[in-house]
């Protein structure tokens, strides 16, 4: 078994937000809609005050309110494959919100309309790439639903590739977001595998999981100044 | 004699009176314990159940409007079906170390504000009344 977990040590995070960047980059960014997205707050009262980075993505719950809502009324555009990613098909989405309605993360983003990155001006070459030309999860619909994917493209060549034991190690196989971390806060890989990274940070570090009384046992770990609640 | 008489009446009076005073303490000792019996909760839990199993097999007509908007489905159920008022779910705004991406975005122009989605607990855990949404948190 593959279990693909991502590990966010927020004790390093500096939140410089080059992973929010990448993701937008990578991903097709349709403004007004980022996949992800920093949290940050101040804790503390002066002068003993201290601030908090918080990186948010979709969690890829192992049990998605997102996919059992959708599932409930009949659409069915929301998967969870083999591989523990959860995806949305734009192609059956009806645009009903009700999976944002139910994510006690807030992680799935309405597309209204589909604005250039510059209002007023003509769209980029990067904007102008044609469907055909893109991964399918990259093929954004007006009035439909979008979240991160824990760049499914990326794994999805890996495992064509015959590469999975790379993912999470090699550039090209890992999601955009932890391979620019220039501070190492940011891990990928498979959970089922005791020498990933992963295994071995939440093995040494305590790792939570965000509002575990959801059960929806998120498979995105945190690790947090006050450890594990 | 009077005297003795006027003394065991007195002590009659205390008596009664402090019998009473016992009585109501642990009455309202018992309300405290259990402000609802328990028959109760379970019935209106079942109340609850059986309206839900008629909106999905349409003997409560809630329409097929699959959107948010406030005539849709979504709406008729949670506040023309079940009665919720729109304070119930939406409230002014999210503390500063609420950890929510949409946190900056209210749901929709002129909305009377962001929702907790903790309010859907009640209802959508496991066991509850209406369809499960949530999984049970771990021990």
């Amino acid at each position: 078994m593959v279990k693909f977990v991502r590990v966010i040590d927020t004790t390093r995070c500096i939140g410089c937000r080059s992973c929010v960047a990448a993701c937008m980059n990578e991903n097709h960014y349709v403004p007004g809609n980022p996949w992800n997205f920093l949290m940050e707050y101040e804790l503390g009262k002066y002068p003993e005050v201290s601030r908090i980075f918080v990186p948010m993505n979709c969690m890829h719950c192992e049990d998605p309110p997102c996919k059992r809502a959708c599932d409930e009324i009949g659409v069915h555009a929301i998967s969870k494959n083999e591989y523990g990613v959860v995806l949305y098909d734009y192609e059956k989405c009806i645009g009903c919100r009700y999976c944002i309605a139910v994510c006690p993360y807030g992680i799935p983003q309405y597309i209204d309309k589909i604005e250039n990155l510059f209002p007023g001006e003509s769209k980029t070459p990067y904007e102008e790439i044609p469907d055909e030309n893109r991964h399918w999860t990259h093929r954004k619909r007006p009035k439909t639903t979008e979240k991160c994917t824990f760049c499914w493209h990326r794994i999805e060549k890996a495992i064509k590739d015959g590469n999975m034991h790379l993912i999470g190690k090699v550039q090209e196989y890992t999601p955009a977001c932890d391979v620019v971390c220039p501070v190492r806060a940011r891990h990928f890989g498979d959970l089922d595998d005791p020498e990933s990274d992963v295994s071995k940070i939440l093995a040494e570090k305590r790792g939570t999981q965000l509002k575990k009384e959801f059960g929806t046992r998120p498979q995105v770990y945190y690790i947090l100044q006050g450890g594990d609640y | 004699m009077k005297k003795l008489l006027a003394i065991i009446a007195l002590i009659s009076v205390i008596f009664i009176a402090g019998c009473v005073q016992s009585g109501e303490q642990k009455s309202a000792g018992e309300k405290k314990i259990n402000p609802a019996p328990a028959e109760v909760q379970i019935k209106e839990t079942a109340n609850l159940r059986k309206i839900a199993e008629k909106i999905r097999n349409g003997e409560i007509d809630v329409g097929d409007d699959y959107t948010m908007s406030l005539y849709g489905r979504y709406h008729t159920i949670h506040n023309k079906v079940l009665g919720l008022d729109c304070s119930t779910c939406h409230i002014g705004g999210y503390a500063d170390d609420f950890l929510y991406l949409r946190k900056y975005k209210l749901p929709v122009r002129g909305a009377p504000g962001v929702v907790d989605r903790g309010v859907c607990l009640g209802c959508h855990k496991a066991g509850g009344p209406a369809f499960e949404l949530y999984g049970t948190a771990d021990e």
